[in-house]
């Protein structure tokens, strides 16, 4: 028989969840890393060809995308520790130019950046392939000034077919993600900190130290935001590294990472935990693609700071493909929700199982040693706390506001019933 | 770990009414035999454990504490004696007590409450269980050796020296 939770908690679920979070996302030294790529591409940029045509002759470049909503996460796959950033080039475009010339022009530019490995023109963006991270360039095109945060047209050019030009609004969409989530999570906030201190994987410092270094001499302005330590953000990390997970496997068509930040800004914080947030968040999104599904329809996301921005104007694709799209999604956001439900009651052994399967084997055996070590007391006489009522161990050196209580000092000791010689 | 002037053992009254504080979710009755028997739920770490706690003051040289629901169990392919920190019932393995301090110690007396001495012991050897369970390793403070299974090897590895110097 298992016995009701009468305590309400997912306390441990949650811990292992943050954990595994802290071990997907960017590590502060990443951070340094990727701060440092930004500021070289302004610089690198700035003494291109496309020089003339920066706004009042310096060039307006910032971090979009993940990296600008603090959701970045290590790419995917077991073997892939790859990092990927998106970075906005504001150009005032000249009229005489073709559709597809902007992102000629910015792969041009581009040649001979420092520490590239190769550079790749995209549908969209000019990619810059360093060795553990990808940083696509978008060229947007302000010439118009439209009122509001910095809206403009970006440029969609395949190699067959028409390029034509795409309304985009990344700094607007960054300024309303960053606005939608609960301010003042001061005590998740704490938490996240603290498992940052042991559970960080710095991935791009062992092949491109050397960046971060000079990087580190420079005191200049941030060029990417700041972290978004909020529990929203978190759960998208987790929600997006099970879908990478889930998609690679398939050749159906990924929905777009923005698609699901939006989402996430939508649905707003739920109380009680991360792995309550997490799991609404997914069945939620699930429930409204059903939705579209039963309806007949699609879902059309607007950027809400630039209407003119359909944030998913090529996912789900048009016609039977597109429901195929939905289905697919929907059924492993259910799956992801039912798994997070099942683990909330479940034990140690089948929560690490869960975490395996959710978020890879690689993820999950680091989350384990980072488990194993934050309650290894064996050789440290670190005082562990106890949370009253439910007995919930509070970890040696994790302070909280909460009212805790430290458990008396003694060591646990065996022996046979009935025998009278003890160890 | 509170404890009266002189060592005082602690009345039956006490540490019912101790425990009625600090637990409140535990149900405490005291026999006519004198045996006083607790019966709560905890949620040290994943799981949710309901356990007992028998205490027979003058009787009981220490309180016991057994887990009902969900019972003890071994990891897979193991066996009883391995689980560690136990007080080995060798009749009844799974409803074995939890050996929560070292008697040589002198880290519980009857001066002591177990509402706030036994019952915080037993939630931290759940949670330490439960990683036992999880990494194989018990990763709690020990004194000795951690497992009935252990005691026995080392007695046996000692019979077999002893037993080798006689021939």
């Amino acid at each position: 028989m298992t016995h009701p939770n009468p305590f309400k908690t997912t306390a441990t679920l949650d811990e292992i969840l943050l954990d595994t979070a802290t071990i997907i996302e960017l590590s502060p030294q990443d951070r340094k890393i990727a701060e440092n790529r930004y500021r070289r591409l302004k610089t690198h940029i700035e003494a291109s060809a496309l020089a003339p045509f920066l706004i009042d002759g310096e060039s307006l470049i910032y971090a979009q995308g993940s990296i600008a909503t603090s959701t970045t996460i290590v790419r995917g796959t077991d073997d892939d520790e790859r990092f990927d950033l998106d970075a906005v080039v504001e150009i005032d475009v000249p009229e005489d130019w073709s559709a597809s010339e902007p992102l000629d022009r910015l792969e041009k530019a581009l040649q001979k950046f420092p520490g590239v490995l190769k550079i790749i023109r995209c549908t969209r963006c000019v990619q810059l392939q360093f060795a553990s991270m990808h940083m696509d360039v978008t060229i947007l095109d302000r010439r118009a000034r439209i009122m509001g945060a910095r809206p403009g047209e970006i440029f969609h050019s395949p190699d067959d077919g028409k390029a034509y030009r795409v309304p985009s609004n990344p700094w607007g969409f960054t300024d309303w993600f960053r606005s939608k989530v609960k301010p003042d999570q001061r005590q998740f906030v704490e938490l996240l900190e603290k498992r940052r201190q042991t559970g960080s994987k710095s991935r791009l410092i062992e092949v491109e130290g050397e960046v971060v270094a000079k990087a580190d001499q420079q005191d200049l302005p941030a060029a990417i935001p700041s972290r978004l330590d909020a529990q929203e953000a978190v759960a998208l990390k987790l929600l997006k590294r099970n879908l990478n997970l889930h998609y690679e496997r398939l050749l159906v068509k990924q929905p777009p990472s923005i698609y699901l930040t939006k989402f996430t800004g939508d649905f707003g914080y739920i109380d009680g935990g991360l792995s309550t947030q997490l799991y609404n968040l997914a069945l939620s999104l699930a429930g409204i693609l059903r939705g579209h599904i039963a309806n007949g329809t699609r879902p059309e996301e607007c950027n809400p700071s630039y209407s003119r921005d359909r944030i998913n104007d090529r996912w789900p694709q048009q016609g039977e493909a597109g429901v195929e799209d939905m289905k697919e999604l929907a059924g492993a956001l259910e799956y992801l929700a039912n798994r997070i439900q099942e683990m909330a009651s479940a034990s140690l052994e089948d929560i690490s199982r869960g975490i395996d399967e959710l978020f890879g084997e690689s993820i999950g055996k680091i989350q384990r040693r980072i488990l194993k070590e934050r309650y290894d007391r064996r050789d440290n006489v670190a005082p562990i706390s106890m949370r009253p009522r439910s007995g919930e161990i509070v970890p040696p050196a994790e302070s909280t506001r909460e009212t805790v209580r430290e458990v008396p000092r003694h060591r646990f000791h065996p022996f046979v019933m009935g025998d009278d010689d003890e160890d | 770990m509170t404890k009266t002037e002189g060592n005082k053992r602690r009345s039956a009254h006490a540490q019912l009414e101790a425990m009625r504080r600090l637990w409140p979710d535990f149900d405490g009755q005291r026999k006519a035999s004198g045996l006083i028997v607790w019966r709560g739920i905890l949620m040290p770490k994943a799981k949710v454990y309901d356990i007992a706690v028998f205490w027979h003051p003058g009787q009981f040289s220490l309180p016991f504490v057994v887990v009902i629901d969900p019972p003890i169990k071994p990891r897979s392919d193991g066996t009883f004696d391995e689980i560690p920190h136990l007080i080995f019932d060798r009749q009844n393995p799974d409803r074995s007590a939890l050996c929560l301090f070292d008697p040589e110690g002198n880290e519980w007396s009857e001066a002591d409450l177990i509402a706030e001495t036994t019952i915080y012991w037993a939630a931290e050897w759940l949670a330490y269980y439960e990683l036992w369970h999880l990494t194989g390793e018990w990763l709690g403070p020990s004194a000795g050796r951690e497992s009935v299974a252990q005691i026995v090897s080392a007695e046996a590895k000692a019979v077999r020296e002893a037993a080798q110097d006689v021939h």
